[in-house]
């Protein structure tokens, strides 16, 4: 049914100048739950996603902090690191957040229950589609090489052959939600149209890259890639810390006082020593 | 055709709200625990329906009032059931069905009402109340519709009154209340929009003072946490600038855009502010 503005206004004209009680019961209570500053970080993210005409992408922090999380802060380091520039101009169409599904739900009721790798958050929509993006990653750090009786070569050789299935997938993953079909490249144009800042038009500059000769299509998904790094790589992604840790310590980058922790994971790989710290108390 | 016109001069209802809004500290629209608004439609009314208070036989089309002391029974052609204890009653159709509402459930403002233009118009004259035509009746507005309705005098050519739901339709039995009901005690249900305004979108956030916190998701929902507890939720409409927070007893609070966008400001002045994450 078409709502009238007269009748939206109705009852609510009749609440003018009413006390909002329980938003006095409310704040005269103690402060609001720890997780009210992640929260917020989740809403901030979505209306940046909005402001700029772009979808949400949150890459995911597990609910537990386990192995999980450890290899998933460490695949998204080498996804944004080391993916190249399809996936680099694929994720500047987006606002990128990290963050657990449990606070983005409370932002966006509709997220699933269910772990996801990541979410796309269709912002030009009320309310908001949320996508869960779901894959098993291989892990990195799991087994012991060693006592298996592989040789350093022959661990490297896997560490690498897994990391690229890695990048692979997360590419896979957010291609087949972002950019699968002219159709839906068009919506992203139309959502990034309707902003009035040129900078964030990355869909319409992607669409003109992939209705272009190869050549020219590199190129032009090359220069939307460097936004994207320049924002994602070169800077704090939003819910997180870019980090580096060899196998022993953990460097927070912007941090003053980086304590060493405990030691034992051994072996990093060169493509995961930068990874995204999920900005949380994770105990390694 | 939809007509709209102010009959203005009775203020009556409005004010009484507001009497009760500073002595309770709130201002519960409607739906007291301690009264219950009762209607009966046409076509019960013509197959042998209505009500008795106190077993005293109360032939009305307009609604009826019913005190917390006194007894309400729906005496039909070969029954007697009690009123229920709810906010808002309807019995309908032929058969007499008993459908109860609670306060959230039903705008408080408002009244559906059949009968001849005339007759309708004389009763919104009497009542105070704005009224607006529809293909299947009249929408009666006025702050205290129920109860000044309750009250007046029987005005012949008027058929059925009835509780509307948030889009103004009548609501005879809970087929109505998909654009208004607040499902179970959890999360409100998506469905009871039609269409969120664009402008929802960017009020999304976490807003706060010194003590707590109010959050507006983006399915046009608020929730407004005290200590480590939810102790409020409910549905946030968007209308000019207006940001009204609608609460699951039906009670509406109004705050307003400032800043920018980046607050949102009590009608004491109090300014919520919006929390920026890190």
């Amino acid at each position: 049914m078409k709502r009238r503005g007269f009748v939206k206004l109705g009852a609510m004209s009749a609440a003018l100048g009413s006390v909002p009680a329980f938003i006095a019961r409310a704040f005269a209570q103690d402060a609001c739950e720890d997780d009210s500053t992640r929260i917020a970080a989740a809403a901030s993210a979505y209306r940046r996603a909005r402001a700029t005409g772009r979808p949400l992408l949150v890459l995911v922090v597990p609910e537990t902090e386990d192995m999980i999380a450890y290899e998933r802060q460490h695949a998204f380091g080498e996804w944004l690191n080391h993916g190249g520039d399809e996936t680099l101009a694929m994720l500047a169409l987006t606002e990128v957040f990290v963050g657990r599904m449990s606070h983005v739900r409370r932002v966006l009721p509709s997220t699933p229950a269910e772990d996801a790798v990541m979410l796309l958050v269709e912002t030009s929509e009320l309310p908001s589609r949320v996508v869960p993006l779901r894959a098993e990653l291989p892990n990195l750090f799991d087994g012991s090489p060693w006592a298996e009786g592989m040789t350093w070569e022959e661990r490297e050789r896997r560490d690498e052959a897994r990391i690229d299935e890695r990048v692979a997938i997360l590419t896979s993953l957010l291609r087949g939600a972002l950019v699968p079909d002219a159709a839906t490249i068009s919506r992203r144009v139309a959502q990034a149209e309707s902003v009035r800042n040129l900078e964030h038009r990355a869909a319409v500059h992607y669409a003109r890259a992939m209705a272009s000769s190869a050549e020219t299509r590199a190129s032009m998904l090359h220069d939307l890639a460097e936004r994207a790094r320049e924002r994602l790589v070169g800077e704090r992604v939003p819910g997180s810390r870019w980090a580096r840790s060899s196998g022993c310590g953990t460097t927070i980058e912007g941090e003053e006082d980086n304590i060493g922790v405990a030691c034992g994971m051994g072996h990093v790989p060169a493509r995961s020593v930068r990874f995204l710290y999920f900005y949380e108390s994770l105990s390694y | 055709m939809t007509r709209t016109f102010a009959t203005g001069g009775r203020q009556t209802g409005m004010a009484r709200i507001l009497v009760l809004c500073s002595l309770a500290g709130g201002c519960a629209m409607t739906g007291e625990a301690d009264r219950t608004f009762v209607v009966v439609d046409e076509a019960a009314r013509n197959a042998g329906y209505g009500i008795e208070i106190d077993g005293v036989a109360r032939e009305r089309v307009l609604p009826l009032s019913l005190y917390e002391a006194e007894v309400g029974t729906i005496v039909g052609p070969d029954s007697l059931r009690d009123v229920p204890d709810a906010s808002f009653v309807v019995v309908s159709g032929p058969n007499g069905d008993v459908t109860a509402f609670e306060a959230g459930e039903v705008r408080p403002d408002l009244l559906f009402v059949r009968g001849d233009a005339a007759a309708v118009e004389a009763l919104a004259l009497a009542l105070g109340a704005d009224l607006e035509s529809e293909e299947s009746g009249f929408l009666l507005l006025s702050p205290a519709i129920w109860e000044d309705a309750s009250i007046a005098d029987a005005v012949e050519g008027i058929v059925e009154a009835l509780p509307a739901s948030e889009g103004g339709a009548p609501m005879h039995d809970r087929t109505a209340l998909v654009e208004t009901a607040f499902e179970g005690a959890g999360v409100l249900s998506e469905a009871i929009f039609d269409a969120l305004p664009e402008e929802l979108g960017d009020l999304v956030g976490v807003y706060s003072t010194p003590g707590g916190t109010l959050l507006v998701n983006a399915a046009g929902e608020f929730t407004v946490c005290g200590g480590a507890a939810e102790i409020e939720s409910g549905v946030v409409r968007y209308e000019s600038g207006r940001v009204f927070l609608i609460d699951r007893r039906g009670t509406s609070t109004v705050l307003t855009l400032g800043n920018g966008g980046r607050e949102l400001r009590g009608p004491d002045g109090t300014r919520y502010a919006l929390v920026e994450g890190p």
